[in-house]
């Protein structure tokens, strides 16, 4: 089966990549206010916005600029540390979601069947959950 | 589908960038939660009306065009995607596109898995173990 072939550098990803956990920190951050009975109308005051505003933002990054991040951190009285890894030396391509597995876990593994005139034509994609 | 992502004068590569997609199937992979959209339906991934049965769409949300990845679950968090579109390709929802889309997930599972039927669930938790909220199911 073809495994992602991933380049060194592609446009967007970055950009992507980060918003993308910028958002899921500010989501699971405002779940935590949210626990302590913080609103999204407490929220949307906080801000100087409307309330729909507040819900759009913390649905999805979708139009999330940095300002977005930085604004629904502090709102929620939330500081943001920021670490880069650094990836030079880190696993690519076939990546092994099964690295955790016990042997019980492997022996469950679904294996595919057997069909090498299709090789090559799917993904499979493992999400890392540790199932 | 891997010809349509490795190609970069693919429709979905032209108009919407393979990074937006990575990043996407990044999230998936290595276990990011995965959140609904707020207003209880999907927001990364959603299963889609039958029929035909457990059609499953990855969503892919910004920039605009969006993206749809296709595909179906084999076991929990196991998700084989079969193809991908732009959601412009796509239209409305039971639009022709749309409906071809699905049988064409459907159509391709067959072919690549003749004995093995897609997982069946009720809930999220069947499909996607854990880091990721409960929505409702079609």
């Amino acid at each position: 089966m073809s495994s992602l072939s991933l380049s060194t550098f592609t446009p967007n990803y970055g950009f992507a990549r980060t918003r993308d956990l910028a958002f899921a920190a500010v989501r699971n951050f405002w779940k935590l206010r949210q626990a302590e009975g913080m609103t999204q109308a407490d929220l949307a005051e906080r801000l100087g916005r409307d309330k729909a505003w507040v819900s759009r933002k913390l649905s999805g990054p979708t139009n999330w600029t940095l300002r977005t991040f930085g604004d629904l951190v502090d709102a929620m009285d939330g500081e943001v540390e920021i670490t880069i890894a650094d990836i030079r030396n880190a696993p690519s391509g076939n990546y092994d979601a099964y690295a955790d597995y016990g042997e019980k876990q492997l022996e469950k593994r679904w294996q595919p069947p057997q069909n090498t005139s299709n090789q090559g034509s799917v993904f499979f994609f493992q999400g890392a959950s540790g199932a | 589908m891997a010809a349509k992502f490795d190609d970069p004068s693919s429709a979905v590569n032209l108009l919407v960038g393979r990074g937006y997609i990575e990043a996407a199937l990044t999230a998936w992979t290595v276990g990011d939660y995965l959140y609904d959209n707020g207003r209880g339906g999907a927001g990364f991934i959603k299963r889609l009306e039958p029929p035909p049965p457990e059609i499953w769409e990855i969503r892919i949300t910004y920039p605009s065009p969006f993206v749809r990845i296709f595909g179906r679950f084999a076991e929990p968090d196991t998700f084989i995607a079969t193809d991908m579109h732009t959601r412009e390709f796509l239209g409305p929802k039971g639009s022709v596109a749309w409906n071809q889309a699905c049988q064409a997930c459907d159509a391709e599972w067959h072919r690549l898995f003749p004995s093995d039927p897609p997982l069946q669930g009720s809930i999220v938790a069947d499909y996607i173990t854990e880091n990721c909220d409960e929505f409702p199911l079609p």
